[in-house]
C-alpha cells in the first residue's frame, strides 16, 4: 500500500537558444490509494509534464517523485531485526527514477505497435518479461474481457475503431498489473457517445481492479464525473491552484446511471463553477 | 454527369484495391494498373507507328520495335561483343545485386545506428551528405586507381550509389517512431535493448523498405558508369560498345532489358512491403 506523491515539484524546459520555460512550480499532489485523481486546466497548465514526471518519463528540475508508503500496513506483523529496506535513510519511501512496469500509462494517441495484433499488443510487456506463452494469454485475455474485446483479439490494430484502439491500450497498461494506472487524455480523440461509454468501463476497472489512477482530461463534466480529486491547474508557471474532493464517481458505481449523475443540480452548480475556472485562465492566456 | 466525374476520378487513380473511388472522396482513391497497362500499349504503338508505319524516325535514330525484338532473338544465340545476352545479362545483375545485398548489410544498421546515436550520426553524416550528391562518374576514375580494373571497382561503384539513399532512409524510420511508443514500451518494463529491437527496428521497417526500393533504382543508373571501363561483359558494357558502333537496336534492347528488370524487382519489393509493413500509410 503506498501512494504516488509529487512533493515541491519544480519542473523547467531548457531548450538552447530560447528562454527556459517553467513548466511545473512548487506542485504537491498526492495520488493516494484507491483514489481517482484527475487534472484539468487550460493548454500549456503542465498536466502532461507532471503525467511524465510520474510515469518516470522526466526527472524534476526539484522536488521529489516519490511512492511514500504506508507505514502501518506492514510493520506490525513483520518483526523488525535489524535495519532494512522498508526504514531506509527516507522512511517508507520509493523514489521514482524512471519508468516502470508500477505504473500502466494510457496515451491520448493510442501508441499500439501496428506490427502486432490486438492480444499481442496487450501481452506485450509478459512478453519483455520473459513469461511463457500460456501466460501470456490468461492474462492478456483477461485484461481484454474486461475492457469487452474478447472477440477482436487477432484483430489486426488499424482494423479497429478509435474506441477500440484506446480500449486496447487501457487493458495493455493493465496487463503488468501496476499499481497506478496514468492516463494522459485517453478520451480526447472519441466521438461523444463512445466517450461516454469509455468513461464508464474506466470506472467499472477502477472499482473492479482498486488500482489508484492519475486522469488528465480537457473535458470538466468529464473531469467532475470521474475524480474523487480533482485538481485544477492554472498556466505560466504550470501549477495547483484548486483541489475538490468529489463523490460523483461513487454515486455513478452505485446506481449505473451516468445521465443521472451528469444532469443532477449539484453536479450542473460545480460544473459551472470548475468552467469559470478554467475559462478565465484560458482568457488570460 | 456522374460517368464523367468517374472518369476524371479514374484519372487520379492510384492503385488501393480497398478503396473504390468517390465523387467527393480523398483524390487519387482507386484502382489504376488497368491504367497503367493501357499506357504502356500505348507507348508501344506509338514507337510502331513513328517508325515502321510511317518512318519519321529513321531506324538510326529509334529503331522499330520489331528490330529490336530481331535483336532481342539473334543476341540470345549468337550473342554481342563476345557473350550471349543472357550472360550480359546475369554479369550486370551479379553486379547490381551483390553491391545491393552489400549495401543492405552496411547501410541499413548504419542508418539505425545514426538514428538512435548522436555520436555515430555526428560522425557518419558529413562524409556521407558530402559524398551523396556527387555523381559516380565524378569519382570513377580514383576508384579506379585504388581498387584497379576488375570486378571489386564496378561493384563499389555502384555500391556508393546505394549505400547513401539506404542510409537516409533508415534514419529516417528510426526517427519516424512515436515517443508515445517508445514510453508505452519502456512504461511495461522494456530494457534500452527490448525497446531497439522490439519498437524501433519495427517502426523504422516502412522506411527501410522505401530505402531499399529507392537504393537499388540508384544502383541501375550507375550500372552503365560502372561497366564504362574495362568490362567485357554487361548489359552497359554493352550499350556503350553498341553506341559506338551507331547499333541503335542493341543499345534501345539495352535499355528496355535493363528497366523491365528494375521495373520487376521493383513490384517484387512492393509485394514484399505489403507481406512485411501491411500497416505502412495505415496508422
Amino acid at each position: 500500500m503506498s501512494n504516488l506523491v509529487a512533493r515541491a515539484v519544480n519542473f523547467v524546459y531548457s531548450t538552447k537558444g530560447s528562454e527556459p520555460v517553467q513548466a511545473l512550480k512548487d506542485v504537491n499532489l498526492s495520488v493516494d490509494e484507491g483514489q481517482f485523481v484527475v487534472a484539468i486546466g487550460a493548454s500549456g497548465c503542465g498536466k502532461t509534464t507532471l503525467l511524465n514526471l510520474f510515469a518516470g518519463f522526466l526527472q524534476p528540475t526539484e522536488g521529489d517523485i516519490v511512492y511514500v508508503n504506508d507505514a502501518t500496513a506492514n510493520k506490525k506483523t513483520v518483526p523488525i531485526k535489524g535495519p532494512g529496506k522498508d526504514r531506509g535513510v527516507v522512511f517508507g519511501e520509493d523514489p521514482i527514477l524512471g519508468p516502470g512496469s508500477d505504473r500502466g500509462v494510457v496515451f491520448q494517441k493510442h501508441a499500439l505497435l501496428p506490427w502486432l495484433t490486438v492480444i499481442e499488443n496487450v501481452a506485450f510487456g509478459l512478453k519483455l518479461q520473459g513469461k511463457s506463452g500460456k501466460e501470456r494469454r490468461d492474462i492478456a485475455m483477461r485484461n481484454l474481457s474486461l475492457v469487452g474485446l474478447d472477440d477482436f483479439i487477432d484483430h489486426k490494430i488499424y482494423h479497429l475503431s478509435g474506441g477500440m484502439q484506446q480500449r486496447v491500450g487501457i487493458a495493455r497498461a493493465l496487463t503488468s498489473n501496476p499499481s497506478t494506472l496514468l492516463m494522459d487524455e485517453p478520451l480526447g480523440a472519441l466521438d461523444a457517445l463512445t466517450r461516454e461509454n469509455t468513461q464508464e468501463l474506466i470506472l467499472d476497472i477502477w472499482q473492479k481492479t482498486g488500482k489508484k489512477v492519475f486522469f488528465i482530461t480537457h473535458s470538466v463534466e468529464e473531469a467532475l464525473f470521474m475524480a474523487t480529486k480533482l485538481v485544477v491547474m492554472s498556466p505560466r508557471p504550470g501549477r495547483i491552484t484548486h483541489t475538490f474532493e468529489l463523490d460523483f464517481c461513487h454515486q455513478y458505481l452505485k446506481i449505473k446511471d451516468a445521465r443521472k449523475i451528469k444532469s443532477d443540480t449539484q453536479f450542473i452548480k460545480m460544473r459551472e463553477r470548475v468552467l469559470e475556472i478554467v475559462y478565465s485562465d484560458e482568457k488570460a492566456a | 454527369m456522374k460517368k464523367q466525374l468517374k472518369f476524371i476520378g479514374a484519372l487520379f487513380g492510384r492503385s488501393d484495391s480497398s478503396a473504390e473511388m468517390e465523387t467527393y472522396g480523398a483524390p487519387g482513391q482507386g484502382r489504376s494498373v488497368h491504367i497503367s497497362i493501357i499506357t504502356a500499349l500505348a507507348l508501344i504503338v506509338l514507337w510502331y507507328v513513328v517508325t515502321d508505319a510511317t518512318g519519321i524516325m529513321p531506324p538510326l535514330f529509334l529503331p522499330s520495335p520489331f528490330a529490336v525484338i530481331d535483336k532481342f532473338i539473334l543476341t540470345q544465340v549468337d550473342g554481342y561483343g563476345g557473350a550471349t545476352l543472357l550472360e550480359h545479362t546475369a554479369w550486370s545483375m551479379w553486379r547490381v545485386f551483390s553491391a545491393f545485398f552489400l549495401a543492405c548489410a552496411t547501410a541499413i544498421p548504419i542508418g539505425i545506428m545514426m538514428g538512435v546515436s548522436r555520436y555515430v550520426r555526428g560522425a557518419f553524416d558529413p562524409p556521407i551528405e558530402f559524398y551523396r550528391p556527387i555523381p559516380p562518374l565524378a569519382y570513377l576514375p580514383l576508384v579506379i586507381i585504388w581498387l584497379g580494373i576488375d570486378e571489386g571497382a564496378k561493384i563499389l561503384l555502384i555500391y556508393l550509389a546505394i549505400f547513401a539513399p539506404m542510409v537516409l532512409n533508415a534514419r529516417a524510420g528510426v526517427r519516424s517512431v512515436a515517443i508515445e511508443q517508445i514510453h508505452a514500451a519502456y512504461s511495461m518494463g522494456a530494457s534500452k535493448w527490448q525497446v531497439l529491437h522490439q519498437v524501433i527496428l519495427k517502426a523504422a521497417m516502412p522506411e527501410i523498405l522505401t530505402g531499399m526500393r529507392i537504393g537499388i533504382g540508384f544502383g541501375w543508373t550507375t550500372l552503365v558508369a560502372a561497366e564504362m571501363v574495362a568490362a567485357e561483359k554487361g548489359l552497359g558494357f554493352m550499350i556503350l560498345s553498341a553506341a559506338n558502333f551507331l547499333s541503335s537496336d542493341v543499345v534501345v534492347m539495352g535499355i528496355v532489358i535493363i528497366g523491365v528488370i528494375a521495373y520487376l524487382f521493383d513490384l517484387l519489393m512492393r509485394y514484399i512491403e505489403r507481406l512485411v509493413v501491411p500497416w505502412k500509410g495505415k496508422v
